[in-house]
């Protein structure tokens, strides 16, 4: 596979809002398809370029190719020209414009166009603050990618992860692009599986701030934390219960690493639902509420099991190899996503849930802690390149990925809800 | 470089430290600090200065070798706190009639317990330690202790979690079963978060399995 990489560190030293994340994709998909983007107008000084931030949007997708179409005019209305684009092979064309109003927000037309039928597919304008204006490119990058491939993209979302730097922890938020990023929490001790609460407004983590760990869940608005689970021994992989009343942990206050029901408010006791001489942990809920799977080594090595909540009855999901963990649940349901060890190396893969069948996704030996994006079709995972810890996404057919590194050791992701 | 000239040095403070009291016990094996000490330029003479006599280099190798094989022991120790002698008899603090069992009794010096991978068995020379360990503890009845449990880095940092508890555990239950009161004894685990040695390596692996036993009043 041709390795193709598209680094954005020169065009992003110019941005106003510098983020230390660099992506790259290293593999795209087979066939791009190409989109020619006409100028959006000039870009007043601290101003987001609505223009490039689209365009780095769908390159790092993998599923398009940007070309600059600089014979196109701002804000133009394509009647004509569609030849001449086509002998370029592009397919579609996104013409727009910026313009400040007397109210000093922002006005931020565009539209698509199909190159080859001749017509516009979708076009919008929107009206919003110049802050929001990385907020409106990546909207348009949903509306392109809607109508091009016909599934929704995963440009809009935030991510949060870990970052280990200088012997300090730091549990961060950013935009799926890296920027915005703002630290929920930091601490000189480890921080680990973090959990987006279903309505995306609270962050449930392990801390080891009192040197053994414990589960807080954090408020983002206001940055309010509280200890839901602090019992005897390790507390830990906090999973919300889909309407978010309640988190099954993994608590060892009975020796063995077992799973229990904790109070999202953390009142009450906590509630075993489950008992194992084995390691029970990673529990996490099937989107509808009726599951949880979780991994366990009960049959002599770890594997995932699925725990259905009102008849108790659990059972083996993973067979294949000696050790398949960190369950991951597409929010459709249809898709258990789960690092699977191979021949001595750790790696994503995939599960189709209604047929059983494994696909192994990537080809790096370390993979850790997947999660499933907003759309369902890309998961992110922790790994390590050269010694260093990184994110990374791939597609679900494992043909397209991104890498995404910043200073400092990255790890533990999780994709907004 | 820097990580193994800073061990270097902990290296050397811990062995001019130790030098006088060499361990009896089989310190746990550990290949990989031996190439630490030559990289970090150890003088091998700090490792025999109390046998006095060592001239050849090959001599002076192996009790350096024998020396560096405790120093893992000491060094994992996080808190890194030079060992307290026995309390002396007669001190201020300890009734006169139990200052001579302080005084025999021996406070073990190996306090690591490797495992093999996803396994929290121990291994068969760790029994002899951790008797070791129990006899002191009776002797010393008001003592606590702490075992931290480990893994390895790779996989599952949560499964990881829960196998280092499992490893903490196995220690405790062994202490357990020599009739030490198991609310004397602590088990944490700190899962993968906290390694020994920061490689990406078998090596490093190997000696990032463990169980440490730490004596809460050190």
């Amino acid at each position: 596979m041709p390795r193709v990489i598209i680094s954005l560190l020169l065009l992003w030293m110019a941005a106003p809002a510098w983020s230390a994340m660099t992506i790259e994709i290293v593999g795209g998909a087979a066939n791009r398809i190409v989109v020619a983007i006409g100028p959006f107008g000039p870009v007043a000084a601290g101003q987001e370029d609505v223009a490039r931030v689209l365009a780095d949007d769908l390159s790092l997708s993998g599923q398009f190719r940007i070309v600059n179409e600089a014979s196109l005019q701002v804000g133009d209305v394509l009647t004509a020209g569609f030849g001449r684009l086509r002998k370029n092979d592009v397919d579609a064309v996104v013409v727009g414009q910026v313009t400040t109003l007397p109210d000093k927000n922002i006005e931020v037309r565009f539209r698509l166009y199909d190159a080859v039928r001749a017509r516009q597919m979708v076009g919008f304008s929107y009206v919003v603050p110049p802050r929001a204006l990385r907020g409106v490119a990546h909207r348009i990058a949903e509306e392109v990618h809607l109508a091009l491939l016909g599934s929704p993209g995963a440009y809009g979302g935030r991510i949060t992860y870990v970052v280990k730097q200088a012997g300090r922890y730091a549990l961060k938020i950013s935009d799926v692009d890296g920027h915005n990023a703002s630290s929920v929490f930091e601490s000189a001790e480890p921080i680990i599986s973090p959990a987006w609460s279903p309505d995306g407004t609270q962050m449930a983590y392990v801390s080891f701030e009192e040197r053994r760990p414990i589960v807080y869940v954090q408020t983002l608005s206001d940055g309010k934390r509280t200890a839901v689970s602090r019992f005897r021994g390790s507390n830990s992989a906090p999973a919300w219960s889909p309407d978010g009343k309640h988190l099954v942990v993994a608590l060892t206050r009975d020796q063995s690493s077992q799973l229990y029901q904790v109070d999202a408010s953390g009142q009450g006791d906590p509630v075993r639902l489950l008992r194992s001489a084995s390691i029970d942990t990673e529990p996490v809920y099937s989107p509808d509420g009726r599951f949880i799977f979780f991994t366990s080594d009960r049959g002599g090595s770890p594997q995932i099991y699925r725990f259905e909540r009102a008849t108790g009855e659990t059972q083996r999901i993973t067979f294949d190899g000696s050790y398949n963990v960190s369950p991951a649940l597409s929010k459709d349901g249809r898709w258990l996503a789960f690092v699977h060890r191979v021949e001595g190396a750790f790696r994503i893969a995939v599960m189709e849930l209604s047929t059983r069948q494994v696909q192994v996704l990537t080809e790096t030996d370390y993979d850790q802690a997947p999660s499933f994006a907003s759309n369902d079709r890309i998961v992110i995972y922790a790994t390590r390149i050269q010694g260093r810890g990184v994110l990374a996404t791939v597609s679900l057919d494992g043909k397209i990925k991104q890498r995404l590194t910043q200073e400092g050791d990255l790890r533990e992701p999780a994709w907004s809800p | 470089m820097l990580r193994y000239a800073v061990m270097g040095i902990v290296l050397t403070m811990t062995l001019a430290g130790c030098a006088s009291k060499p361990s009896k016990e089989a310190p746990i094996e550990n290949r990989g600090a031996p190439e630490m000490a030559n990289a970090a330029g150890l003088p091998p003479a700090q490792g025999v200065a109390s046998k006095g006599t060592v001239a050849e280099p090959v001599k002076a190798k192996k009790a350096a070798l024998e020396a560096v094989q405790t120093r893992p022991l000491r060094a994992d120790e996080m808190q890194a706190k030079p060992l307290e002698a026995p309390a002396a008899p007669g001190s201020a603090k300890t009734e006169p009639v139990k200052s001579a069992v302080v005084a025999e009794a021996v406070r073990p010096k190996a306090r690591i317990f490797q495992f093999a991978y996803d396994s929290a068995a121990l291994a068969e020379t760790d029994h002899a330690i951790l008797e070791a360990h129990g006899a002191f503890m009776k002797a010393q009845p008001k003592l606590e202790i702490l075992v931290q449990g480990h893994a390895d880095e790779r996989g599952s940092r949560e499964y990881n979690l829960a196998l280092g508890q499992r490893r903490a555990e196995s220690v405790k239950q062994a202490l357990v079963l020599l009739s030490i009161p198991d609310t004397r004894i602590e088990a944490v685990s700190l899962g993968s978060e906290k390694p020994a040695v920061e490689g990406h390596d078998e090596s490093a692996w190997k000696q990032n399995r463990r169980a440490v036993l730490i004596y809460k009043d050190e």
